[in-house]
């Protein structure tokens, strides 16, 4: 165990370049974070909604 | 005259709206950052880093933490684990012996003969041997107990390829197993505190806090700021984000980078800790006092909404008291207006919670599976019962104008009483401590704690460390226990 047996591992990763790691991990939060978003401006629509329904049928 | 005090009853029912007002606009921006994040500015970057983990009797917690971070994805040699052991008087020097032995090169213990200084000189005297020693360019400074996931340090790393940064933290996540009620309450808390609200300050451009469990520093940095961390406050985590921002250099959560923490597992556990980080923030609002509302000249941190952020949270109840004073007075004054006041504030309310829950759980689903309950009842039964009958427009209210010492009812007191709930539900929670306190049984805790809610409960917490910190009270350095019980959940 350890950092030593962890040199093994990274050499499997080598294959991939750490580079392109780095790039899905960074994209992969991206869009995350696109997501929430998204996800900010569907919880919005929704409330705005029950609201507008509300002040209506009042 | 009458009309003049009314007036300022409405004044104060709109003040006591500001904390959710202000919640609701940090929600708003939390969104924005899909569009304004630092990941444009993230490189490939992965420095040599030293965790420094403070130990004080963490015999229990200090293994699985050690084995957690010698199971990260990272370049192999550019990370060690340095524990500072105060002077444990467990079984700590013994695991760390086991740790060293099965992590040879990895794993540094550090003793202090002579303990019980507290965290920040625990931790000081770590930082103070990693950078004399010159290996590491980062820094991890951390709690004992913290689980990281394996591409955590990945991704705080990366921001500090933009010199400009200082420091990131993570997204500390609640992970009592099995959990309790109050660890999920805590689990929907640390979403919208962290998860949600940090997001928020990565956009305004100024972060409270970086929280103790996972901050990661530049050595730049850490030498910037004098080489160490304060040890004047009860939190001197938050002074250290401070002073990296007053120093010129920016801090941030990464809140995709996640870490996983056991929280208290009583509401007397919870009171000492949250107590001690609230009046460590008092201290801290005192100690920056120069730098308040000073138009972002010292940094965002001295801008108006970082200011108003801030405030609004330290002084919470104070607002909340003045919104029940106004509601109460109004119902004195003028019953009418009250009806119409208490319509606002719980409609308000209602509104702001429905969004801010609902999209607590678009953040982060997986912990909503399984504290979504905790999410729904977080202000309590009773304030959740106030916003239904406000937004159904059941009257509780009378309509006489107004009241006159010979016209008391019962129906009187409950009004007073249901106007004035958003100053009661903090000695109400106040209550919820004492008796699990004095040892009451977990289902009668657990009932009051639904039925008077988390929030108010974190609302006394803040209303106590205001008179202790107006009493002068001892500062001491209590540490949290920690059984073990964290797992990283998936």
């Amino acid at each position: 165990m350890g950092q030593d047996d962890q040199i093994g591992q990274s050499q499997d990763s080598d294959l991939t370049s750490a580079a392109s790691a780095f790039a899905r991990l960074t994209a992969e939060d991206r869009r995350q974070e696109n997501r929430l978003f998204w996800s900010e401006i569907g919880v919005g629509a929704v409330v705005a909604s029950l609201v507008a329904a509300y002040l209506i049928l009042m | 005259m009458m009309e003049l005090l009314a007036a300022l009853c409405l004044i104060f029912v709109v003040l006591g709206t500001v904390p959710t007002l202000v919640s609701f606009a940090q929600f708003v921006m939390v969104g924005l950052h899909g569009i304004w994040n630092h990941y444009p500015k993230c490189a490939d970057y992965t420095p040599r880093v030293a965790f420094v983990l403070p130990a004080w009797n963490e015999a229990d917690v200090l293994g699985a933490s050690i084995d957690s971070l010698m199971a990260i994805d990272y370049p192999a040699g550019a990370w060690r684990i340095c524990v500072v052991d105060d002077a444990s008087t467990d079984h700590t020097p013994e695991v760390m012996r086991d740790k060293m032995a099965q992590y040879p090169g990895s794993v540094f213990h550090l003793r202090r003969e002579k303990g019980g200084q507290g965290k920040a000189h625990t931790l000081n005297h770590g930082i103070r041997a990693i950078l004399d020693e010159n290996w590491a360019e980062a820094v991890m400074i951390m709690d004992a107990d913290v689980l990281f996931e394996r591409l955590t340090l990945r991704r705080m790393v990366r921001h500090l390829a933009d010199s400009a940064v200082g420091g990131v933290t993570a997204y500390v996540k609640e992970g009592s197993t099995p959990a309790s009620l109050l660890s999920r309450f805590i689990a929907f808390e640390y979403i919208t505190a962290q998860a949600a609200v940090r997001r928020a300050q990565n956009v305004i451009g100024a972060l409270a806090c970086m929280a103790g469990g996972a901050q990661l520093h530049s050595c730049e940095n850490l030498r910037a700021i004098g080489g160490a961390i304060d040890t004047s406050t009860l939190a001197e985590d938050t002074y250290t984000t401070f002073k990296t921002q007053l120093a010129g250099r920016r801090v941030l959560i990464d809140a995709n980078a996640i870490v996983w923490a056991e929280e208290p597992d009583s509401v007397t556990a919870l009171w000492k800790q949250r107590l001690r980080w609230s009046r460590g923030n008092l201290q801290i609002t005192a100690a920056f006092r120069h730098l308040w509302f000073t138009s972002g000249r010292l940094a965002a941190l001295g801008g108006v909404p970082f200011g108003v952020l801030w405030f609004s949270a330290a002084l919470m109840p104070l607002f909340m008291i003045l919104g029940a004073v106004g509601l109460v007075g109004l119902y004195f004054l003028w019953a009418p207006w009250a009806e119409k006041a208490f319509a606002f504030f719980w409609s308000a309310t209602f509104v702001i919670y429905l969004s801010e829950t609902l999209f607590c759980f678009a953040i982060d689903p997986v912990a909503s599976r399984k504290c979504w309950f905790q999410g729904v009842i977080f202000p309590g039964l009773v304030s959740v019962a106030m916003m239904a009958v406000a937004v159904s427009g059941v009257k509780v209210i009378g309509s006489t104008d107004r009241l006159s010492p010979g016209t008391w009812s019962w129906g009187d007191a409950a009004a007073l009483l249901i106007l004035a709930w958003t100053g009661l539900s903090t000695p109400a929670a106040w209550l919820v401590y004492r008796i699990d306190r004095a040892g009451a049984p977990k289902w009668l805790r657990n009932s009051l704690l639904v039925l008077v809610g988390y929030g108010p409960l974190l609302c006394a917490i803040a209303f106590a460390a205001i008179i202790a910190q107006l009493r002068k009270a001892d500062l001491k350095w209590d540490k949290t226990i920690k059984s073990g019980k964290a797992k990283i959940q998936t």
